[in-house]
């Protein structure tokens, strides 16, 4: 078992050059003069020379990319063309952010969302299932830009319970982040119950749960401990990607509440074409990725039998012999 | 004979999208206690879900049961509870499903499936006799006890097959229902699972009621024979009358003339014309009636009544003339 979580590990080093090489090439070739961009078309050709000899902007492609890859394996992810301050200074500051806002909204996902699913399912057609059918449904179809706006006007503006963004001075406090997560997690758990439901439905339909139910189980134990299992696969499945997709997809959340993450530096250095900033934020993003897939594959084989035993069979012959 | 299980004018029906399936209708059916009953019939024809019924295991909320009893004991199974239920399954009444591939949970060692049904039933034993008896269990049906922590993916088909044949036999049930338990393995296993079924029944004195479609299996392991059709029993005897007596209903005439035969040289089977009646409408007259050779218009307008000679049952106009045939 720890073999094949090294072997995974190993296997995420080509995958992490793939992509910083593709994505090293798109924002090489793509029209637009990082110097020209960021000096403005008032600046003389001169200055903009300048910067490009400063930038090294006219070595070949690979030279750069192989110089780039060279820095980011000495731990040196270069200094942004921006602003000026090291990558990792700036990394440093927004990781944080965008890891909290993911961790706290999969927590959500899964203490609310995997629940309502699995219960929905077992009270098919209750009117507790169409309830949260309803909900859920309401939730995937309005878009979260909208739904965190009305938030804000009601619970910000009149109620005044939580502030409607983060503070640019002073303590963050908990308050600042139940909106954002809100925003974050709505969508995702909605789309969660429903995968939960459908699968949990498939689940207690199929024989060995009829099977259990013939030997005397009670109904608890026949879902709690025959289908429970069975259903796990894909539900956890859709959490790894839900937790992906918030990596670098809260730009939305982050532009409307102030949150200063990954998605939204990502945003603005690709428009500024601020590589060295892009290709961290990349970086980080490609890491994060590889590192939850590989949690959710390892799952997998945790609870599968079948594959398990396909990475303890050295084991099982020692213990044979 | 005091009959173990009795059923009464069950009438069962599937709602679907396409509208209401009639899958039973008033069926009437006895086991007696350690004996064989063979249920037989084309599929479709409302075994399995005669099957389910008795354990309350009918897939809901679709089906519906409208009508009828089922007495275990004396004890209406239809109107006990959840609670009284679950006690009798697994216990006294078990069951084989007819598809082994998918009737174990392939998460869990097939030792603590089998395991489960005593850690149920008898909360008694301690975690030793439970083991002991498992491993037991699973020696009693040809699968040594080193396979204890296997799961079902190590099995080959009949294996799995005989891990729920233990997981039955496990409390010793006074009635084992086996839905087609050979259909899904190929014919040398079949043969070996049906002769563990024969022997492990001789030797626990369990009633088993048999379904198949496959009327070699019933000749030889049932005693007495129901043939049900399109949701009715349209005949019910002991295995000699059904197989070789001298009359017998029409369709169990033209079952018997679709088996091959090796003693008989005929250059062509002569399978039952026609379809089963399609089961989301009811006919008036007898269920068989469009596909019997000798339909009457009467046949069309009328249904016949049960009526015997002795234990032998048949529904059919033929047998109303015949005094020795009652009502």
């Amino acid at each position: 078992m720890l073999r094949y979580g090294g072997k995974r590990l190993l296997a995420l080093i080509p995958v992490i050059l793939g992509i910083t090489f593709v994505i090293f090439a798109v924002l090489n070739y793509t029209p637009g003069d990082p110097a020209r961009l960021l000096l403005g078309f008032n600046a003389t050709e001169e200055s903009v020379e300048a910067l490009r000899r400063e930038w090294k902007l006219d070595d070949p492609f690979f030279v750069r990319y192989v110089r780039y890859l060279g820095g980011v394996i000495q731990g040196d992810l270069g200094i942004s063309w921006r602003y000026g301050v090291p990558v990792a200074k700036e990394l440093a500051v927004r990781i944080p952010n965008t890891l909290r806002l993911a961790a706290i909204s999969v927590l959500i996902m899964i203490l609310i969302g995997i629940p309502m699913g699995l219960i929905s399912a077992v009270k098919q057609y209750s009117l507790l299932d169409h309830l949260m059918l309803f909900a859920a449904l309401l939730l995937t179809s309005l878009p979260t830009f909208w739904l965190a706006l009305m938030m804000m006007i009601k619970f910000s503006l009149e109620l005044r319970w939580l502030p409607a963004s983060m503070p640019v001075y002073g303590a963050v406090t908990w308050k600042h982040w139940v909106l954002p997560v809100f925003m974050c997690a709505a969508n995702l758990t909605a789309s969660l119950v429903r995968t939960a439901r459908s699968h949990m439905l498939e689940v207690i339909r199929s024989d060995f749960v009829r099977t259990a139910r013939a030997k005397g189980a009670t109904e608890f134990r026949v879902i709690a401990y025959h289908a429970l299992r069975n259903v796990m696969m894909p539900v956890v499945t859709l959490v790894g990607i839900n937790f992906n997709l918030l990596m670098g997809g809260t730009v939305i959340t982050e532009q409307v509440f102030g949150v200063s993450g990954v998605g939204s530096l990502l945003i603005s250095s690709v428009r500024t074409k601020d590589v060295p900033m892009a290709m961290g934020c990349i970086l980080f993003i490609a890491v994060m990725i590889g590192l939850v897939n590989l949690a959710v594959d390892y799952f997998y084989v945790l609870v599968t039998p079948r594959l398990r035993s396909r990475y303890e069979k050295k084991k099982r012959k020692e213990a044979g012999a | 004979m005091e009959d173990l299980l009795r059923i009464e004018n069950l009438h069962i029906s599937y709602r679907t999208m396409e509208g209401t399936v009639y899958a039973v209708n008033g069926v009437n059916l006895s086991v007696e206690k350690g004996e064989t009953l063979g249920l037989v019939g084309e599929t479709g024809a409302g075994k399995t879900t005669t099957a389910l019924s008795i354990l309350n295991l009918l897939p809901k909320p679709a089906a519906s049961v409208d009508q009828g009893r089922i007495l275990f004991q004396n004890r209406d199974l239809l109107a006990a509870s959840k609670r009284e239920i679950r006690k009798i399954r697994g216990d006294r009444i078990a069951m084989i499903f007819q598809d082994p591939m998918t009737s174990l949970n392939t998460s869990f060692r097939i030792g603590n499936q089998v395991a489960e049904v005593l850690r149920i039933h008898r909360k008694e034993l301690g975690k030793r006799e439970i083991e002991e008896r498992t491993a037991r269990l699973l020696e009693t049906v040809g699968i040594g006890r080193e396979r204890w922590d296997d799961y079902p993916h190590q099995l080959s088909g009949g294996m799995k097959q005989r891990v729920m044949i233990a997981m039955a036999l496990a409390c010793s049930p006074e009635l084992l229902l086996a839905d087609e338990p050979t259909t899904a393995l190929d014919v040398t296993i079949q043969a070996q699972v049906l002769q563990l079924m024969r022997h492990l029944k001789e030797e626990f004195g369990m009633a088993m009621m048999l379904i198949t479609h496959d009327l070699g299996v019933v000749a030889e392991n049932c005693e007495r024979v129901a043939v049900l059709y399109a949701g009715e029993v349209l005949e019910t005897g002991t295995a000699e009358e059904i197989f070789d007596g001298p009359v017998r209903h029409p369709y169990t005439e033209g079952l018997l003339g679709a088996i091959p035969s090796p003693d008989h040289k005929i250059s062509r089977l002569s399978p039952v014309a026609g379809q089963t009646p399609d089961p989301s409408k009811l006919l008036p007259g007898c269920v068989f009636a469009p596909r019997c050779p000798h339909c009457s218009k009467r046949c069309l307008e009328d249904k016949p009544k049960e009526r015997q000679r002795g234990g032998h049952r048949i529904k059919c106009h033929l047998f109303a003339d015949k005094a020795e045939w009652r009502e």
